[in-house]
């Protein structure tokens, strides 16, 4: 480089840090955070006893499993199977309306703008915290135990556990509704139960349908497998089959599963396409 | 008077066409509802004697967990409750760490499988349908299935566990990120091609400094919900905390249940509460350099 | 010298462009002008093969270009800058960073990857900058900047790529009156000073007028005129714009 060049390049480096030569702030700060990082992946692998070794024998073994799996059969328990397919949906279904139906007023309970006293939703809000703190399966474990085996269980752990999301988000979708419609109400005579009725319900309903289908959806998807710790539902075959081997009945259920889920991602995600466009349409009213 | 009523008459008519329309509607929604109810009820082996008989042993259930904690001897009350700490502990660190491998894994499988299954980076039709069915398959099965499969596979423990995890989270994060990517517009792109990059580096130049903000908070997310996960896939055997809380559960030692419950939700809550301050910090910063943008002469 | 046979470039039934021929000769300032729609930006996209051909050969100093894949067609297209009407910048790398993708042709790939620019390399795209006059912006975000701003940054690392030929494709179009004539000018000069050869879209004869000798007249996908801009004359224009905005 000529050196009059060069002197003006320095020049500019000095009147502009980090344009010639990068930040060494910035630059070290982003090494030290990479390889932390990569250190802490490393070590948490080979803390939890993850090896190539491992993993390659396993693959052998899976690429054994797979082979068994072809082609898919029933031997015979197909009604059992389709059975245990509605069961799920069952399952799914009365979980998710039973929580949409119980989480309303919790949600009505645990929104500010409607309970003014703070130790109602605050305490509402913390139990809520728990109950969707715990898992799903988990509480399908601990129905198995109050009530038995069966889908009696799974129904009581997926409305339990939905009751806790949808509560809140329902409390969240109250609390932030448009408030002029409540005031017209009020102002118009009405009682607190009327304000509830007639400016906050219209107003959160499509979120209710919208949420209550979506749950829908991610339910099947659970229900699927709420039948490993016994609690209803195709899961229980898929367990058993698994634990003894029989390989060509799994990919029977597990293909049994696969398009019943797609199905209704697809239907519910046509509902609440549905639900929506009227949304859109009292908008545009 | 005769306006009067010719008003109140079309109003009236009006209404009656409209209830004409919307009635019918109403009602086959609701029969369907009610068959599906039905159906469902019969399905689901519902009955009210059981809710009936299973209601109040919920309660007792409930009742017989919590921990006796009086405020006068809480210090022992306490040490009595959480007599297996240093254990739970270390599994409940196990189970945060499955969710983080896990997590990253399924991670870059997911970024480097989103560009081909974005419709506008150019990988061709037939790439693009392959890397969304792979995604499909791999978020359709659920996690305890791969769970299943994978500890008569790789072995009981955290391995099976971590790779079951890594495979659902490639398959959300991946859906996730490719429509991310298909949000890129031709115009950026074209930028980094006209000067002569390959297809690599058109992505890492043009495309991945845009998407990485949303790809980031989405891998939060993610990992937030794959605490959740870790902690169940236990039940299968396949590592963390899991496992532990079966046992109790299964064999009745109620103070236990609580007890591992309660330091579950600790986990999750600080958990969650990290990722989200990190995530909104994201979202600020990307605010604030919106509001900054002047607008194009 | 640029060289163009019988191209053609078709959309379905659509002839975007048909049958154009000409030659550029080293160090021209052409501009191409013609209504919205009328092929002008294909034939840019074609140079830069941005587009693929349908017929017809592209050569540039006996090179043909048309035919290139692969590494060489990326050189090529290091060769042949381009700059877009929306500039086409990465909104949210620096300036300086987004001048420096005009380098990636020629960097190893690690480089790119990590952006870790060598030293060299980021004199040469300060100094590009400095050229445009807003090297005081190299570490601000692109999007920060106002649309002039952004253009020039566009030709910063068109400059960069160290090219023969630059393709602009409607630079102005998007501009306020006081940016179009910056850009403009930067144009010009980077044309008159480096000697580089300079194929310029223009909506308005206006600004063909005042920057370029020798202008192309694109309609309907035809070449309909080629020659000195003393050479247009009314009905040519019209032949150009069409009868209602001539």
């Amino acid at each position: 480089m000529l050196p009059q060049r060069q002197a003006h390049i320095e020049a500019f480096a000095s009147r502009h840090p980090g344009t010639v030569y990068p930040l060494a702030g910035p630059l070290w700060t982003r090494r030290l955070f990479w390889s932390g990082f990569l250190i802490c992946f490393f070590a948490a692998s080979i803390h939890l006893g993850l090896s190539f070794e491992r993993f390659w024998r396993g693959l052998g073994d899976l690429g054994v499993i797979m082979r068994q799996m072809w082609p898919p059969t029933h031997h015979g328990f197909w009604r059992e199977y389709i059975g245990a397919l509605g069961e799920t949906l069952a399952m799914a279904f009365l979980g998710t309306l039973a929580a949409s139906l119980i989480s309303l007023p919790l949600g009505f309970l645990g929104a500010r703008n409607v309970v003014k006293s703070w130790p109602i939703h605050f305490g509402l809000r913390r139990a809520l915290d728990v109950v969707r703190g715990v898992d799903t399966l988990v509480w399908a474990l601990i129905f198995v135990s109050v009530v038995g085996l069966g889908p009696f269980a799974g129904i009581l752990a997926i409305a339990l556990n939905d009751t806790g999301v949808l509560a809140k988000i329902y409390a969240e979708a109250i609390e932030n509704i448009d408030r002029r419609s409540s005031e017209a109400v009020r102002a118009a005579g009405g009682t607190e139960a009327d304000v509830a009725r007639l400016a906050i319900f219209p107003q959160v309903f499509p979120v209710l349908i919208a949420n209550s289908l979506y749950f829908f959806e991610a339910n099947t998807r659970s229900a699927t497998i709420l039948g490993v710790v016994g609690a209803g539902g195709i899961g229980y075959f898929l367990a058993d089959r698994i634990r003894v081997n029989a390989w060509s009945d799994v990919a029977f259920i597990i293909l049994l599963i696969l398009p019943t889920v797609a199905v209704i991602d697809i239907l519910s995600r046509w509902l609440r396409g549905l639900a929506q466009g009227r949304q859109r349409n009292a908008v545009m009213r | 008077m005769t306006h009067v009523s010719d008003a109140i008459g079309r109003v009236e008519a009006a209404r009656r066409a409209q209830m004409r329309r919307t009635g019918w509607k109403t009602l086959l929604f609701g029969g369907a509802l009610a068959v599906l109810i039905g159906l469902s009820l019969h399905q689901g082996e519902v009955s009210w004697t059981k809710f009936i008989t299973g209601l109040p042993r919920f309660g007792a259930y409930i009742i017989r967990i919590l921990p006796d904690l009086s405020f006068a001897t809480l210090g022992a009350d306490l040490q009595g409750w959480m007599w297996n700490l240093p254990n739970w502990l270390k599994l409940l660190f196990d189970t945060v760490l499955i969710a983080f491998v896990s997590t990253v894994m399924g991670a870059i499988i997911a970024f480097f499988l989103s560009f081909p299954a974005a419709r506008n980076m150019g990988f061709g039709r037939v790439s693009t349908q392959l890397a969304r069915r792979f995604f499909e398959f791999l978020r359709t099965v659920p996690e305890l299935v791969f769970a299943l499969l994978f500890v008569f596979a790789f072995g009981l423990g955290p391995m099976a566990g971590v790779l079951a995890i890594t495979l659902h989270t490639a398959g959300v994060l991946g859906k996730m990120m490719s429509e991310i990517n298909e949000t890129i517009t031709d115009r950026s792109l074209e930028g980094v091609i006209a000067a002569g990059a390959s297809r690599d580096r058109v992505i890492r130049l043009g495309v991945v400094p845009q998407v990485a903000p949303a790809f980031v908070s989405y891998i939060l997310l993610r990992f937030e919900i794959n605490v959740r996960s870790a902690s169940v896939i236990g039940l299968v055997g396949a590592g963390g905390i899991g496992q532990e809380l079966m046992f109790v559960i299964n064999q009745f030692i109620y103070r236990d249940i609580s007890a591992i419950l309660a330091l579950l939700i600790v986990t999750v809550a600080i958990v969650d509460i990290v990722s989200e301050t990190i995530r909104h910090r994201i979202i600020a910063s990307e605010v604030s350099h919106a509001s900054a943008t002047p607008s194009a002469h | 010298m640029l060289e163009i046979t019988a191209l053609s470039r078709t959309y379905g039934n659509v002839r975007a462009l048909e049958a154009v021929s000409l030659s550029v000769a080293p160090g021209e300032f052409v501009g191409v002008i013609g209504r919205s729609g009328a092929g002008k930006s294909t034939l840019l996209r074609l140079i830069n093969r941005l587009v693929e051909p349908s017929s017809g050969e592209i050569s540039f100093n006996g090179e043909t270009v048309s035919a290139l894949s692969g590494r060489e067609l990326r050189d090529w297209r290091r060769r042949c800058a381009m700059i877009f009407q929306q500039f086409n910048l990465i909104d949210r790398l620096s300036v300086l960073d987004n001048v420096l993708v005009g380098r990636v042709a020629m960097l190893p790939r690690w480089r790119s990857w990590t952006m870790a620019w060598p030293v060299a390399d980021r004199v040469v795209a300060i100094e590009a900058l400095e050229r445009l006059g807003i090297s005081e912006h190299a570490l601000k975000r692109a999007d920060q900047l106002s649309g002039g701003q952004q253009q020039r940054v566009a030709i910063a690392r068109a400059l960069v790529q160290e090219p023969q030929l630059i393709l602009a494709d409607e630079p102005v179009a998007s501009l306020d009156p006081h940016s179009t004539r910056t850009v403009m000018d930067s144009l010009a000069r980077i044309n008159r000073e480096d000697g580089l050869t300079v194929l310029c879209n223009l909506h308005h004869l206006d600004l063909a007028r005042e920057y370029c000798r020798r202008v192309i007249g694109v309609a309907a996908g035809r070449v309909v005129f080629d020659g000195p801009i003393e050479a247009l004359d009314a009905a040519t224009i019209r032949m150009i714009y069409g009868e209602d905005e001539a």
